[in-house]
């Protein structure tokens, strides 16, 4: 095969996943000589219900050379310091997943161990307490992190902003970087009869659109990834088992919270994202456990504003696609899988798609080692977010409802069990380099999920009982003081970017 | 009380019973090492380290100074590799080949540009 350079690179669908990956490609590839063309249908809806996301979209941002400001004005953004559970271990319970550390490590040692050196030795305390930005977002508070050595740079922040904004905020982006967007509807995926690779597409008005690279944007229904190269589905239902969520968007009321909320319910879990100038909220529910009408009437009997919009379902199936790069086709965003966004993954992992296409990209042979590896680090960044999230729902003591008594009792993947073993039995977190999520993400939710190892480190011995109180407790005062040193969220984003109303 | 018994000494028993007499408190565990007797007749054979050691050096509270003093130490900046290929010497740095995306695509660049 031509060992010659992509010239056209072909994506088919907008949204987010294909503005982001249009921003990305004409960003990093804007001195090669390359035809980037985009088509969507404003027919077709995207799937806009709000977003929560994790730090690495700042970099995302960072590399399209994009203001902070300028895009959180524009997208009707707030700030992001963790995600709050609600009722998951537990009923009652509450503890936020900070984007930062739990306390820090103690002669080298995690604090985890210290809690729990102390917790058996009758001192239990909330650990959480010991985390800068879980105490902040709990006091609604926000301040940008430091660069030093303090405290105040252990910790980084995300954003919550509207979907439906940032795409065309990058629309245009793309579009000034010499993207062609074009409007229509994909009726026919042509192949070459050799090769089985894409050779051209046909919109509904008989324009015929050729490329080298094809990138599947299409959402859900993979047009070109599943109905034109027929890749297949692994799906994941069985240890996820939501597969429907009905959106709404509310009316603020107060100042929004520095962080996103996910509420436990009888089947499935509620978000609350808030934006700058409304909340957007959903069930994302089991059609097993419950009924489109009863989930409806659950979400809007715990909604905390005036809703604005009639609420709208959404079906999904929880999986991934076999190969997310099947010969001259990447699938990007909800082609390429889905797992539910209660760790707020969605966005990205159609960043890693697209960053690990560009760093990786091919020309136009396509080399079959090439596209192994793209496929085993998606398959990678997909496996880790679906241990994570499994143990949200496998890691409960919960047995109030049929959706809670199967995940407690199910089957988990071997990589999930072999994680859980380990932390109950001595406190360690399976290490790895790829993928998310940080140790101290895994230490965040077996702690909130009341998941306690039977024994501390050894090496958390070392110090004596009253050094370890000074340690532990110092870091708990600490963190108070700073967290309440803060400005308000509402401060902070008035002064930054408070966007027009 | 708790026993562990090293069997070997050498750098990897010895290594092993001052990092487990740093990390623990004193009284935890009674750690013995067997080992063959020394034969101090011989020169002892040159051993590399990689940066990573440190971490151990630092938890045993070994210096610079003290490695330079008592096992003749020198610095090691990598290696270089003689006769592998047919090209010239290639060194291992510890430490990256330039900055930004992979340094070696700038250098398959420049030489496919012919600069030198």
């Amino acid at each position: 095969m031509s060992k010659r350079p992509i010239e056209t690179i072909v994506i088919v669908g907008g949204g987010t996943s294909g503005w982001m990956t249009a921003a990305g490609v004409a960003r990093t590839l804007q001195h090669a000589n390359i035809a980037i063309r985009l088509v969507e249908s404003e027919e077709i809806g995207i799937v806009g219900v709000g977003e929560a996301t994790v730090p690495h979209i700042r970099y995302f941002n960072e590399r399209l050379g994009i203001d902070e400001a300028d895009f959180m004005r524009k997208t009707n953004a707030t700030f992001k310091l963790g995600i709050q559970l609600l009722n998951w271990a537990r009923r009652g319970d509450s503890y936020i997943h900070p984007f930062g550390e739990i306390g820090r490590r103690i002669n080298g040692v995690d604090f985890h161990h210290y809690w729990l050196r102390l917790a058996q030795n009758g001192e239990a305390f909330n650990p959480f307490e010991a985390s800068l930005p879980a105490v902040a977002a709990e006091a609604g508070k926000f301040d940008f992190p430091k660069q030093d050595a303090s405290i105040g740079s252990s910790y980084g922040y995300a954003y919550h902003f509207d979907a439906t904004l940032y795409a065309p905020y990058l629309r245009a982006y793309a579009e000034a970087r010499g993207v062609r967007r074009t409007e229509g509807k994909v009726v026919d995926v042509a192949l070459n009869g050799e090769t089985g690779f894409i050779e051209t597409i046909t919109l509904q008005n008989g324009e015929r659109i050729a490329g080298d690279l094809f990138i599947d944007c299409s959402g859900f229904r993979g047009l070109l990834i599943e109905q034109a190269l027929k890749t297949g589905y692994e799906d994941w239902s069985h240890w996820l088992p939501c597969d429907r969520a009905v959106a709404a968007p509310t009316e603020s009321v107060g100042p929004p919270h520095p962080y996103t909320r996910v509420t436990a319910r009888e089947a499935g879990w509620q978000w609350r994202i808030p934006l700058q100038h409304r909340v957007g909220n959903g069930y994302v529910y089991s059609s097993r456990f419950i009924s489109d009408d009863q989930a409806r009437e659950d979400l809007v009997r715990h909604l905390d504003g005036a809703l604005m919009a009639e609420p709208r379902q959404l079906r999904f199936v929880t999986g991934k696609r076999r190969l997310s790069w099947n010969k001259n086709c990447v699938a990007v965003g909800l082609a390429g899988g889905f797992l539910e966004p209660l760790e707020s993954t969605s966005l990205y992992l159609v960043q890693q798609a697209i960053t690990y296409l560009l760093e990786m990209f091919p020309d136009a042979s396509f080399d079959a080692a090439d596209v192994d590896e793209y496929n085993r680090m998606i398959d990678l960044e997909y496996e880790r977010v679906r241990d994570f999230l499994i143990l949200h729902y496998h890691g409960t003591e919960r047995d109030d409802s049929p959706l809670w008594n199967y995940t407690r009792t199910m089957a988990i993947p071997e990589s999930l069990a072999h994680k859980m073993a380990l932390f109950r039995d001595a406190g360690q977190v399976v290490q790895y380099r790829y993928g998310m999520f940080l140790e101290r993400s895994w230490h965040a939710i077996y702690l909130g999920q009341r998941i306690a190892p039977q024994r501390y480190s050894p090496l958390a011995d070392k110090l004596s009982l009253e050094e370890t109180r000074r340690a532990v407790h110092g870091i708990r005062a600490l963190v108070a003081r700073e967290a309440a040193a803060m400005p308000t969220h509402a401060e902070v984003l008035a002064r930054h970017c408070g966007s027009a109303a | 009380m708790r026993r562990i018994v090293i069997c070997g000494g050498g750098a990897a028993g010895w290594l092993s019973a001052a990092a487990l007499a740093a990390a623990f408190k004193p009284e935890t565990f009674d750690i013995r090492v067997i080992e063959a007797p020394a034969d101090t007749s011989a020169l002892g054979v040159a051993g590399a380290l990689r940066p990573e050691h440190a971490a151990l050096h630092g938890l045993i509270g070994l210096r610079t100074h003290d490695l330079l003093s008592e096992a003749d130490a020198t610095f090691n900046l990598g290696f270089a590799l003689r006769g592998w290929a047919e090209a010239q010497e290639a060194f291992l740095p510890f430490g990256p080949i330039g900055e930004g995306a992979g340094f070696h695509h700038f250098w398959r660049r420049a030489r496919s540009q012919r600069i030198r």
